[in-house]
């Protein structure tokens, strides 16, 4: 390189910063102003259709990372690194990437959720070399380039070789160089992506001191932003979690409503929380089928080999049932009726002064938590006092029932608490609660399925493979049922036991759960 | 970390393309490897196009860790790393005769690099010296490419003998046949009489190839240019016998 060429970049190559350029990375530029000493050698990717992967939360853009798809190859760039691998096949979820590093560096993805695309269009990968005159590299980077409407935007990152320090820095002293406008630091590209990110799962910073009413008020508008999120996700079918979240967030929302007695009037809670229960209604059967499609592989495992011809059509059948239930959900969710209805909530929701008060509204947040948390546990050991003694499949369904709905209580008053402490409590509900939702979808598999064979056994032309796999699935969650419910047991008895009560008494009481 | 030595007190023998050879079947099986070239000829460096190294200056290799560090070189294959020699190294007797316990101070000065790599790979020059004596101390085993010809057989012989006098662990030497012509009956001849004679060599050996003399040509381990060809293969076998008699996991 000419020595007098260039000052050493301000830029430390041991942060291993990202760097990113608002126009097409200078290859020829570069290669001119190289030292005739060092060599250059390119190898480069060109895609038309590159894809940004992200999960249906986008956990990858809301930690500032990009996952990109350039035909044959896999690109994970974020503000530390950007690392190349080669991808046989389009990946579908998190474990068909090939590469071990990049589904290392994508952890923060669920296996379980599909890889869908945030963006199309055209990209540019390219692995850059410089060597030395005895044909050795002294430096290494890849640059990723990605089209937006405004332009190229690129991405390079330089990998410092050990011993090669001086080379690496000039080399990037030379990119620099180069760059019209180089920036050292990984900028908020969402928007020149034209992407957009979603209402995050974040809770609302609630201040312990505020009005209960004021908390609930910006809780439930928060969840309601994030059920909303994913109506698009359900009506594009992108991943089964869409739904579940969709249920999920709603639900919560009616928790705080239904359950936070006081806060609002009587009539004015139970009208909106009505309202609210009225968007969900249409999305169970879809979610039931899900769950069950969920356990397909589980299931799969254990059939014996000359019953699987008649299990695939088990579940292809079943897969078809699902199929029309998305239709149906999907175009409800398009329909006029639909949309009227969420925008008059969302009015609702903009204009929560609107909603009469109830007689606690006043009270401070954290101790009207308190005081419900209180209530609710009150009511969970009372419950689960009786499944115990009874071992009901009912008295077990209501147990589940005020376990969830303290469970959402306790995430949505989780700012409001020493987050140590709630997180212990919330741990050992959640242990019960899944003991339990777990039960209760075997049983309603259960239902279903049999109600599924019946129905198919009275048809014209019963097909004997399919009732006989059916009646081994039957068997199977049967099974799975008594063993979740010798489970459930444990986890009652451990959750009325003094330990767990314990780590209840320090959140409830007021002195220690300051 | 494990330190391995290749070496023999005579020369053209093929301790450097088995160091280089066997250093890139470590990396390539996923292990931390550091080259160090202790000849002053610096012909593993000469191989991985890295040049010798000006940092290193005598005391500096066993007194100033950070420059010792510092004059590590990355090599082009993933996991490999060398340290190039330097001319200086030829002081290095004089240099350890001068010091207090300069027999234990190699092994002091590598233990500096311990967290980067799994194994240190030494190539060492051929004589018998202050510093081969420190290379024997600090080795866990000892690599010996001999030619099944009279004169090497006589060479090795000689090693055992002065590990014998000086009290040196003769276990940690696992001498192998190297350059070996299997068409000529002397090598079959002192192929068969040698491993009788001495049960430690290893099974392996690495014929006398021109894939190897290419190497000087490519600049390159020879499995990396010609992976099929018998002396890479060799090479490999060589490695997973070291390796399976070294108790790597």
């Amino acid at each position: 390189m000419k020595a007098d060429a260039k000052p050493t970049p301000h830029i430390d190559l041991t942060t291993e910063r990202t760097l990113m350029v608002r126009q097409a990375f200078p290859l020829k530029p570069l290669n001119k102003s190289l030292d005739p000493d060092y060599t250059l050698k390119v190898e480069s990717v060109r895609c038309t259709a590159s894809m940004v992967l992200d999960s249906y939360d986008q956990s990858l853009l809301r930690e500032q990372q990009i996952l990109v798809l350039a035909g044959q190859q896999i690109a994970c760039c974020n503000a530390r690194a950007l690392t190349f691998a080669k991808q046989n096949a389009s990946p579908q979820r998190k474990n068909d990437i090939d590469s071990k590093t990049l589904r290392r560096r994508v952890s923060q993805l669920d296996a379980r959720r599909e890889l869908i695309v945030q963006r199309h269009g055209p990209a540019r990968l390219h692995r850059l070399t410089m060597m030395d005159d005895e044909g050795k590299t002294c430096a290494r980077g890849r640059v990723m380039e990605l089209k937006t409407p405004q332009g190229w935007l690129s991405f390079i990152d330089l990998d410092p070789l050990r011993g090669y320090r001086d080379a690496s820095t000039r080399f990037l002293a030379e990119i620099l160089h180069c760059c019209k406008r180089p920036s050292n630091t990984f900028p908020d590209v969402f928007p020149t992506l034209g992407l957009q990110l979603k209402p995050g799962p974040e809770l609302p910073k609630l201040h312990p001191r505020q009005t209960i009413k004021t908390s609930c008020t910006e809780l439930f508008t928060s969840f309601f932003a994030q059920a909303r999120s994913n109506e698009e996700g359900i009506i594009e079918d992108q991943d089964s979690e869409c739904l579940h979240q969709y249920r999920v967030q709603l639900r919560k929302t009616r928790a705080l409503l239904k359950l936070c007695q006081g806060v609002y009037s009587e009539d004015a809670a139970a009208a909106v929380s009505q309202r609210f229960e009225s968007l969900m209604k249409p999305t169970g059967a879809l979610r039931d089928l899900d769950v069950l499609l969920l356990q397909e592989p589980a299931l799969k495992s254990g059939m014996p080999e000359d019953q699987l011809v008649g299990y695939d059509r088990l579940f292809r059948y079943i897969k078809r049932q699902r199929q029309r239930e998305w239709r149906k959900l999907s175009r409800h969710l398009q329909s006029k009726a639909y949309r009227q209805k969420a925008a008059a909530l969302q009015k609702v929701v903009d204009h929560p002064d609107k909603l009469e008060s109830g007689e606690l509204a006043e009270m401070p947040s954290v101790d009207y938590a308190r005081l419900i948390l209180q209530k609710r546990l009150n009511k969970v050991l009372r419950k689960s006092g009786q499944a115990v003694q009874s071992a009901r499949t009912e008295d077990l369904h209501q147990l589940r029932l005020h376990c969830k709905k303290m469970r959402y209580l306790m995430e949505s008053f989780l700012p409001l608490f020493p987050k140590k402490k709630m997180k212990a409590a919330i741990t050992r509900l959640k242990g019960l609660q899944n003991a339990l939702g777990e039960l209760n979808d075997r049983q309603s598999q259960f239902v279903h399925i049999r109600a599924l064979l019946d129905r198919h056994a009275n048809t014209s032309a019963p097909d004997p493979q399919m009732i006989e796999a059916g009646g081994a699935v039957l068997a199977r969650l049967h099974q799975w049922k008594a063993d979740t419910l010798t489970r459930a047991d444990i986890l009652i008895n451990d959750f009325r036991g003094d330990n767990t009560q314990a780590i209840f008494k320090a959140l409830t009481d007021q002195e220690k759960s300051g | 970390m494990k330190i391995i030595a290749c070496y023999s007190n005579k020369g053209g023998v093929g301790k450097t393309a088995s160091s280089v050879n066997i250093a890139y079947a470590l990396a390539k099986d996923g292990y931390r490897t550091l080259l160090c070239d202790l000849d002053p000829q610096g012909a593993s460096g000469f191989y991985f196009r890295i040049k010798p190294s000006r940092k290193l200056k005598d005391k500096a290799f066993f007194k100033d860790v950070e420059r010792f560090v510092d004059a590590i070189r990355e090599s082009d294959y993933e996991n490999l790393d060398l340290l190039p020699a330097n001319l200086t190294f030829r002081d290095f007797d004089i240099f350890l005769s001068r010091m207090k316990n300069s027999r234990s101070r190699l092994k002091k000065a590598l233990k500096q690099v311990k967290a980067d790599y799994d194994v240190i790979l030494l190539d060492c020059p051929p004589n018998i010296s202050l510093l081969s004596e420190a290379v024997f101390k600090a080795a866990d085993q000892i690599l010996v490419p001999v030619i099944p010809t009279t004169l090497s057989e006589r060479t090795y012989e000689q090693l055992l003998d002065f590990f014998k006098d000086q009290g040196y662990n003769h276990r940690k030497l696992l001498p192998f046949f190297s350059m070996v012509q299997k068409q000529k009956s002397m090598h079959r001849d002192g192929m068969l009489r040698l491993r009788k004679q001495h049960r430690r060599f290893l099974k392996s050996a690495i014929p006398f190839s021109s894939d190897i003399e290419k190497m000087g040509i490519h600049r390159a381990p020879v499995a990396s240019f010609s992976a099929n060809r018998p002396a890479a293969k060799a090479y490999n076998a060589l490695w997973h016998e070291i390796r399976n008699k070294m108790g790597f996991s």
